[in-house]
């Protein structure tokens, strides 16, 4: 491993509940209960993220559940995420499983997301007209198999 | 955008590690060699600990072996513990054994458990 990279990795036999700030890169191979702020978030294909995430880029092949704001979504062939996803880009592989409320962040996302955020907070459910503006509603679980 | 990003998921290491950027609240339990270089204020749990020399820890250390080279204010409970010359530990120690390098500063009440089997 390359102990020098400038990389937190929570290992496999690894538990962490609560907050995480201010990491750059940030691999996830084992269970995390966070709220986390990072650039780059990665969530192995045995990580368990449960929490909040805010970042740049974001690469799941584990298990998320949670609300996450990024800029780029990776979601890969074993991927499962539930919750609320908050995108700019978004790569889904085949297999993936999302079963979450994810929204586009248009030009004016800021305004967007809070006022979803607003939303969502009160209502499980958007209004229809804020999906048919804000993005694309998938409440597919199925996994390609 | 995501063709740069050659961000492969890899193999999971078998050793978690904390960077010195990080600033972490809460509990981290560890079965396996964590390597602690951030900011903690909580708990770890850990069975190997190495305590950077960047890292400033605020709360409860336990560990099976603890190497410290960083600042530590709390209470350490372990088998071994070395504090070696960067160490800066104020607080409790319980353990089993433990070694001060030269320049270490310490300032804790210490109590050790005799060693039986290791």
């Amino acid at each position: 491993m390359d102990k020098h990279g400038n990389k937190t990795v929570i290992g496999a036999g690894a538990t962490f509940t609560g907050k995480i700030t201010n990491a750059r890169v940030i691999e996830v191979h084992g269970k995390v209960n966070a709220d986390l702020t990072a650039e780059k978030v990665t969530i192995g294909e045995a990580g368990h993220f449960d929490g909040a995430i805010r970042a740049d880029l974001v690469v799941v092949s584990g298990h998320y559940e949670g609300k996450m704001q990024a800029g780029s979504v990776w979601a890969t062939a074993t991927a499962s995420i539930s919750g609320k996803l908050h995108y700019e880009t978004l790569q889904m592989d085949r297999g993936a499983a999302l079963n979450c409320h994810i929204v586009y962040n248009w030009a004016a996302k800021n305004a967007v997301a809070a006022q979803t955020d607003k939303d969502d907070m009160d209502l499980p459910l958007p209004k229809p007209s804020d999906k048919a503006k804000n993005g694309v509603e998938s409440t597919s679980p199925k996994e390609g198999a | 955008m995501f063709g740069k990003n050659s961000v492969s998921p890899v193999a999971p290491p078998n050793h978690s590690q904390i960077n010195e950027d990080v600033r972490i609240r809460g509990t981290i339990t560890v079965s396996e060699p964590l390597v602690m270089a951030g900011q903690l204020d909580g708990e770890i749990n850990a069975d190997t600990l190495h305590i950077a020399s960047t890292a400033i820890i605020t709360g409860e250390v336990a560990a099976k072996s603890v190497t410290i080279d960083g600042r530590v204010l709390g209470s350490i409970v372990a088998d071994k513990v070395f504090l070696s010359a960067t160490a800066h530990f104020e607080g409790q120690l319980h353990c089993k054994g433990v070694a001060i390098g030269k320049g270490a500063y310490v300032d804790a009440k210490f109590t050790q458990e005799p060693a039986i089997n290791g």
